[in-house]
């Protein structure tokens, strides 16, 4: 970029919000992933009017407009691996308007989901979307790639819960879609197309979310297994007996021992499988639900049911499931982590492929699964500076997408596609839906400035 | 070479995969909101300069000396990186490689580690606020701190601290590390701890010899200092066969059960750094755990709602959070107020609110609001850095709590009311 554009976009959000030292480049050069590209400029705009007269001189100028909010993403959508400016937005970071009666709060898109869940709790209302990394993510970043979390089976995704929002187009325009109302019967649901757009087709700047009331009483079990096959039998018959829980979720052997190491909470290190279940509702509705699910467990031969008995030892238990994904760094110091979904009963067949693809690769690969969706995070685990090994990984990786696939599963459950899984997309669609999808994205953003080429190459 | 490269810190380094969690427990990145001052962003610039990528510059120098040391993303970190282990250590290698700015170096190496000079310091200073400071109140606040609210004692703890009479057979041989701070500016206090501990049949031994204990030199990445005062100290409480070595300061406490890391890779002194870091205690950990006192017994009539600010060198550094928590529970006549945030940082962190005041401030002011919101009407902290900069701001505020160190709910002897 020209030393100009870059006293122009100083001028738009003044001298405290721009920086172009070295240093500053290479902090947001990265996100969780291991992919690197260093923007040219960062700016953090505080207000709608900014971010409009930023995109209004990148798309006259046609320079790569990445935006970001606290880079924890998994899949290198954060990454401005074109350059240009890198649009931080944690600096609106604002809880705008509540309406708890209509259950709608408005928010900027750098607010952190664990703090709007702070500040929603003491009302008694939440924000049902959880990813695991809620305590350290934004809610624009969750909604640009449609985020999931443990608690989606029952309640659904990010794109459930979105009403409307305030947006920036590629042009600099400003426009408002949706509405504050619980109902938008609109026929070409724009909302939803922005919902895990990944930063393609406009910046947040407004969210109309919906939220709701805290149920009355919740039942935490964790349930072990002697082996993976009877954990995944166990979540298929769960659900086929009409019980949803809140949470599904599954570990394996390696996993738990990771878990294990940074929470010593006194998992049980030779079990082979963990479910974590929990169910919500009202307090009389839940004792019958309990003892269903723990008939299910106890026909497929679990080793331990244990119902939590204390709120402390829930949040422990939920603490050790939102931080395993980091905690694998103590086995080896990188991890690649795959997001694909397979149809439920298909989950024993997938695990089963996983096992091999990492003996045949001498490779570990923890499994980690919100089980009741299908949907699974292979997590590789070796070490970047191998180049070898790093060779392996790609190799595996492109075995469990393909295997996936076959079973009828798809390459991208939450964690979205952008770099990462670009090249497995072909796969997934065929050319004449990436055409269509290609053809909105340039609706949208005609120069292709926003998040360029992430998603699908979109070119010039 | 420089120490980053070498192969263990090199590895450590390494262990990190970015997955952002230490990011949001940086109070510091919270006023920044810009990720080079997240522990993330600053594992990543240390990285850059172990492998050459990026030159130790003065703007690289302020975002590693921007840490409070508060230990809080070590603490979150699902892998176990120590985030404030590997910026300790790129103080170091700046400290070597670049060498420290005269602002740091002289109190450093010159005035924290002589008694003498310290002593010196301390009462030019009350001299030079009694009669400079004092009267122009433009000048009580430098920087943020509020300095006309420290009390400087005349003549400090330790010069004249003589032993109190103790039954012939007592319980424990205890061995007081007093710390810089309590013993130049809460002298009082130090008598307090004193009179609790003979009072539950102790044998306290306060020697005057004692030096800093080392946090700062340590902070700051000066290593020879640090070995020195740390020797000193080790050699000095070893030789007198005390049973425990118990202080009122948590950071203190916190470098003296942690002086084995400053000797890592020497195994001759590793045995005698680990049998003297066994000895210490924090005095409520003392009191609680190895003495096991009843305190239901309300020592000084006080009345009314108490609330507890958890120093990050105890609650982080040591695990001490259930012990002073309990004291204040138990004593009767008194209401305790959990504070929300408890154990963030109050802002102080010893230089750093020199160097940062704008951070510091802003850190300081949420302290501040959260202590509003417990309408408590005492402040009972366990530091004396933390003691200063709550009391400081609170009077800055205008508030009506007061502050007081824990020991001082527990000694007859103090007049608090």
């Amino acid at each position: 970029m020209k030393e100009t554009q870059i006293s122009f976009l100083r001028n738009i959000v003044g001298n405290k919000n721009i920086c172009t030292n070295k240093e500053e480049l290479l902090v947001y050069e990265y996100d969780a992933t291991l992919l690197k590209g260093a923007p040219e400029v960062i700016v953090f705009p505080e207000n709608t009017e900014q971010v409009s007269n930023i995109l209004a001189f990148a798309y006259q100028e046609g320079i790569p407009v990445n935006t970001r909010g606290a880079g924890t993403n998994l899949s290198g959508g954060s990454i401005p691996d074109q350059g240009g400016i890198a649009l931080v937005m944690t600096k609106m970071n604002k809880v705008l308007e509540t309406d708890f009666k209509n259950g709608v709060v408005v928010v900027e898109p750098g607010v952190i989901n664990q703090e709007l869940q702070d500040y929603l709790i003491p009302h008694g209302y939440y924000y049902p979307p959880d990813p695991a990394s809620m305590k350290a993510c934004t809610i624009g970043g969750n909604i640009g790639e449609c985020s999931g979390g443990p608690r989606c089976l029952k309640y659904g995704v990010t794109r459930d819960y979105v009403l409307g929002m305030e947006m920036v187009l590629g042009t600099g325009e400003v426009v408002v879609i949706g509405s504050k109302q619980q109902m938008n019967p609109d026929p070409l649901d724009l909302v939803k197309l922005m919902v895990g757009s990944e930063g393609t087709l406009g910046v947040f700047t407004k969210l109309f979310l919906k939220i709701k009331k805290i149920p009355e009483a919740k039942k935490t079990m964790l349930c072990t297994f002697n082996s993976v096959k009877d954990a995944s039998k166990t979540v298929a018959n769960i659900i086929s007996r009409g019980i949803v829980p809140t949470t599904l979720e599954m570990m394996d052997n390696l996993l738990i021992n990771c878990a294990e190491d940074f929470t010593g909470l006194g998992l049980d290190r030779n079990a082979d499988a963990l479910l974590l279940i929990e169910v919500d509702g009202f307090k009389e509705e839940l004792d019958g639900q309990v003892q269903v699910i723990k008939e299910v467990c106890e026909k497929n031969y679990v080793k331990e049911f244990k119902i939590a008995q204390s709120a402390q030892e829930v949040d422990q238990l939920w603490t050790a499931r939102r931080t395993v994904i980091g905690a694998v760094a103590r086995k080896r110091p990188s991890y690649s982590l795959q997001d694909v979904t397979v149809p439920r009963n298909k989950l024993p067949d997938i695990v089963e492929a996983i096992v091999n693809i990492s003996q045949k690769y001498n490779l570990p690969i923890g499994v980690l699964a919100h089980a009741g969706d299908g949907n699974l995070h292979p997590l590789v685990l070796f070490d970047e500076r191998n180049k070898e090994e790093v060779k392996k990984v790609h190799e595996a990786e492109f075995n469990i997408c393909k295997i996936a696939l076959s079973l009828g599963g798809t390459l991208s459950g939450e964690h979205g596609i952008g770099l990462l899984k670009k090249p497995y997309l072909k796969q997934e669609f065929s050319p004449e839906v990436l055409k269509l999808k290609k053809q909105i994205m340039l609706a949208f953003d005609p120069k292709n400035i926003l998040n360029p080429d992430k998603i699908l190459e979109v070119g010039k | 070479m420089s120490i980053l490269k070498e192969a263990k810190n090199y590895e450590l380094l390494n262990t990190c995969n970015k997955c952002g969690f230490c990011v949001q427990s940086c109070s510091v990145y919270k006023e920044h909101l810009n990720e080079a001052y997240g522990t993330r962003g600053r594992l990543r610039l240390i990285k850059a300069v172990a492998d050459g990528e990026l030159e130790r510059t003065s703007f690289y120098e302020k975002i590693i000396n921007s840490c409070l040391m508060c230990e809080e993303c070590s603490k979150n970190c699902p892998s176990g990186v120590q985030g404030h282990l590997l910026v300790q250590m790129a103080r170091e290698d700046l400290a070597r490689e670049k060498g420290l700015p005269f602002t740091k170096k002289l109190p450093l190496e010159k005035i924290l580690p002589n008694n003498k000079l310290r002593s010196f310091s301390f009462k030019s200073f009350r001299n030079f606020k009694n009669i400079v400071i004092r009267p122009i109140p433009s000048l009580h606040s430098i920087r943020g701190i509020n300095i006309n609210s420290v009390n400087i004692e005349k003549e400090d703890f330790l010069t004249s601290y003589k032993p109190l009479e103790v039954s012939k057979n007592s319980k424990f041989k205890v061995g007081f590390f007093v710390g810089c701070l309590m013993n130049h500016t809460m002298k009082e206090v130090a008598h307090s701890i004193v009179r609790v501990l003979v009072n539950e049949g102790c044998e306290v031994l306060a020697p005057q010899e004692q030096r800093c204990c080392g946090t700062p030199a340590h902070t700051y990445g000066h290593s020879k200092i640090t070995r020195e005062l740390a020797l000193h100290n080790m050699r000095l409480f070893n030789e007198m066969k005390v049973d425990v070595i118990v202080t009122g300061c948590a950071s203190c406490g916190n470098m003296l059960k942690n002086y084995a890391k400053v000797f890592k890779e020497d195994n001759e002194l590793k045995d005698l750094t680990l049998e003297f870091s066994a000895k210490v205690r924090d005095i409520t950990e003392f009191l609680m755990d190895d003495l096991k006192i009843s305190v239901n017994k309300n020592r000084n009539n006080l009345v009314g709602k108490v609330t507890y600010h958890d120093p990050c060198h105890l609650v982080r550094g040591q695990n001490v959070t259930l012990q002073p928590r309990k004291i204040l529970r138990d004593i009767k006549g008194i209401e305790y107020i959990e504070m929300p945030g408890a154990n963030k940082c109050c802002g102080a962190s010893g230089m750093f609110q020199y160097f940062y005041p704008e951070e510091s401030m802003a850190i300081s002011n949420k302290k501040i609001e959260n202590i509003k919101k417990t309408n408590a009407d005492y402040v009972v902290t366990n530091c004396p850095a933390c003691y200063h900069r709550l009391k400081g701001n609170i009077e800055a505020n205008k508030l009506p709590q007061k502050i007081l160190h824990i020991i001082e709910l527990l000694d007859p002897g103090k007049q608090i009311v």
